[in-house]
C-alpha cells in the first residue's frame, strides 16, 4: 500500500514537473519509461502513470502564464491567465483550476455505475451526427458576436485559421507531435504578446454559486463528447462549452477547461474499465501494459486518480501565493518578452524553419482577431473546420 | 481611424501571405522514397514514398481498406480511409503499388497514410 502511494506521488512530482515545463508532455514521459523499462511492476508503472497524467492536467494549466502551452486546450488557457497576472489574482485562477478539476472527477465518478450500459448508446447516437453538431456550435459562435459587421469578422477569423489547419494536417510539412507547438503558440501566445494593448474587452469577476453549478455542468456534458466520440479533442469540448453556456468570463474559462481536462482523464479510465474501449493515451498505455481490466485493477486505478488528485490540488494550492506574490513584482513587460523568446526558442529547437512559417501565419491571424475584436475562441476554427470537412 | 485600418489591412494580408507560403512550401515538399525497413518511429509525420507489392488487405464495414505493402525488407500497413478506400475498390492480391503517404502510429504500429487518391499508384 505505502509502495503504491510513493508511485503515485512520484507521478504526481512528474505529471508538475512535466506541467510547468513548456514543451514537456506527460505522455513523453510515459513513453521513456515504458521504453526503457525503468519500473518493472507493472501496477507500480500504471499508478505512476495516473499520478503523472492527472497531476499534468492540473499544473497544465500554470505554463500559460509564460505564455507557454503544451496542447490545444492550455492554448485557450493562456488569454485567462495572461488576464490573472495583469489583475493579480493568480492565486484565485490557480484555485478555480483546482476546484474545477476536482468538480470534473466528481461528476464523472458515478458514470462508473452505467458506462458499460451508456456508452454504446451515446457512441452510436451521437458519432454520425458530430460533423453537424460542430458546425451548429461553429455556425452559433460566429453569431453570439452580435450585429453583421463582427459575425463577419469572426467567420472571416474562423476560415483563415480553418484554412490553416486544413493546409497543414496530414500534409508531412511537421511531424505531427510538434505541428500544434507554432501553431498555438502564435494565434494565443505570441498574438497575445505583441497585440496585448489593443485587448479592448474586460471582463469583470463574477462568483455567484449558480453560475458555478451551470458551468460545471455544461463542461461536464461537454466533456462526454471528447470521452465517447473518437477524433474528438478536448479543446472542441471546451469551444462547446464556452460557446452552448455563453462562458465569457476569465475566471469560469479555466474552471471550464480544469473540468473538462480532468473529466476527460477520469472517464477515459472509466470507459476503459467497463467497456475495454480505448480513449486516451493514458488508457491505451494502461491497456498496454495490464491487457483487459478486471473491476479491482478498475478500482485501484480510480482510486489511485482520486488520491492524485488530492495531492495534486494541495500542492497546485501551495503554490498559489508563493507563485502569484513573484508575479506581482515581476515587471509584466519582461514577463511577457522572456515568454516570447523561449516560445521562439522551442519552436526553433523542436521544428526549425517550418515552425517559424507556421508561427508567423498563425502570429497574424492570432493578431488580425484582436484588431478585429472578436473573441479568440474563433481560432479554434484551425481545429474544428478539419474536423468538420473529414466528418461531414 | 484611418491607421486601424491600415493595421488591419497590413496584417489580413500578411496572414494571406503567410497562407500563401505555406501552401507552397508544402506542395514542393517532396516524399522521401524509403525501403519499408527504414521507416521508424522518430519520423512519424514525414511524407514517403514506398513501392512493393499488396501483400494482403482487409476491408472494414465502413469501407475502409487496409493493405499490407510489401518490399523486399519488409511490410507495412496502408490504411485508405474514407473515400479513399471507395476509390480503390477493386484491387487485388498482389499488385504493385507506389504509395506516397504521411508516416504515422496508430496503437503502436507504424503505417503510411496516402493524402489524396493520387498518393496511391497500382499497377
Amino acid at each position: 500500500m505505502i509502495e503504491l502511494l510513493v508511485f503515485i506521488l512520484l507521478g504526481v512530482c512528474l505529471g508538475c514537473i512535466a506541467g510547468l515545463i513548456p514543451g514537456l508532455h506527460s505522455s513523453n514521459l510515459t513513453l521513456v519509461l515504458m521504453s526503457y523499462g525503468l519500473i518493472t511492476s507493472q501496477i507500480n508503472l500504471i499508478v505512476l502513470i495516473i499520478g503523472m497524467e492527472v497531476a499534468y492536467a492540473f499544473f497544465q494549466f500554470l505554463s500559460p502564464i509564460l505564455f507557454s502551452i503544451s496542447d490545444d486546450l492550455a492554448a485557450l488557457a493562456i488569454e485567462p491567465s495572461q488576464y490573472s497576472i495583469k489583475k493579480e489574482f493568480v492565486d484565485k485562477a490557480i484555485k478555480n483550476i483546482v476546484t474545477g478539476g476536482l468538480i470534473g472527477i466528481l461528476l464523472s465518478l458515478p458514470l462508473l455505475l452505467f458506462a458499460q450500459k451508456i456508452y454504446p448508446v451515446i457512441y452510436e447516437g451521437i458519432r454520425p451526427l458530430v460533423g453537424q453538431i460542430l458546425m451548429i456550435i461553429c455556425i452559433y459562435m460566429v453569431w453570439l458576436e452580435g450585429d453583421w459587421k463582427k459575425c463577419l469578422f469572426a467567420s472571416s477569423i474562423f476560415v483563415l485559421s480553418g484554412i490553416l489547419g486544413l493546409l497543414v494536417r496530414d500534409s508531412g510539412f511537421l511531424p505531427s507531435n510538434y505541428l500544434f507547438l507554432p501553431i498555438f503558440l502564435g494565434l494565443y501566445g505570441f498574438s497575445s504578446i505583441i497585440a496585448s494593448r489593443r485587448r479592448t474587452y474586460e471582463i469583470k469577476y463574477e462568483t455567484q454559486r449558480e453560475n458555478k453549478i451551470r458551468v460545471s455542468v455544461i463542461a461536464f456534458l461537454s466533456s462526454l463528447f471528447t470521452s465517447f466520440i473518437p477524433s474528438m479533442k478536448r479543446s472542441q469540448a471546451a469551444v462547446i462549452a464556452l460557446q452552448t453556456g455563453k462562458i465569457r468570463q476569465n475566471e469560469q474559462i479555466l474552471f471550464v477547461l480544469s473540468i473538462i481536462s480532468l473529466a476527460y482523464i477520469t472517464l477515459s479510465i472509466l470507459v476503459l474499465g467497463s467497456t475495454g474501449v480505448v480513449r486516451s493515451i493514458a488508457a491505451y498505455n494502461i491497456r498496454e501494459i495490464l491487457g483487459d481490466l478486471y473491476v479491482g485493477q478498475t478500482l485501484l486505478l480510480i482510486g489511485s486518480l482520486i488520491v492524485a488528485a488530492c495531492v495534486s490540488s494541495v500542492l497546485a494550492l501551495l503554490l498559489a501565493n508563493p507563485l502569484s506574490k513573484i508575479l506581482s513584482k515581476v515587471n509584466k513587460k519582461y514577463l511577457r518578452m522572456f515568454g516570447f523568446c523561449l516560445g521562439l526558442f522551442l519552436i526553433i529547437i523542436f521544428t526549425g524553419w517550418k515552425g517559424l512559417l507556421l508561427a508567423f501565419t498563425s502570429t497574424c491571424i492570432g493578431i488580425l482577431s484582436i484588431l478585429l475584436k472578436v473573441r479568440s475562441t474563433h481560432l479554434m476554427g484551425v481545429l474544428l473546420l478539419p474536423s468538420i470537412i473529414a466528418m461531414l | 481611424m484611418v491607421k486601424e485600418k491600415f493595421l488591419i489591412s497590413l496584417i489580413l494580408g500578411l496572414s494571406i501571405i503567410g497562407l500563401l507560403t505555406l501552401y507552397l512550401a508544402i506542395s514542393l515538399i517532396n516524399p522521401i522514397e524509403i525501403k519499408i525497413k527504414d521507416i521508424k518511429e522518430p519520423m512519424t509525420g514525414n511524407l514517403v514514398k514506398i513501392t512493393g507489392k499488396i501483400e494482403s488487405f482487409k476491408k472494414s464495414n465502413t469501407g475502409n481498406i487496409y493493405l499490407n505493402v510489401s518490399d523486399d525488407t519488409g511490410g507495412i500497413t496502408v490504411p485508405l480511409i474514407g473515400n479513399l478506400g471507395k476509390t480503390f475498390s477493386d484491387i487485388t492480391k498482389g499488385e504493385r503499388v507506389d504509395i506516397v503517404g504521411i508516416i504515422t502510429e496508430y496503437k503502436d504500429t507504424l503505417e503510411v497514410l496516402p493524402r489524396s487518391e493520387k498518393d496511391v499508384v497500382i499497377g
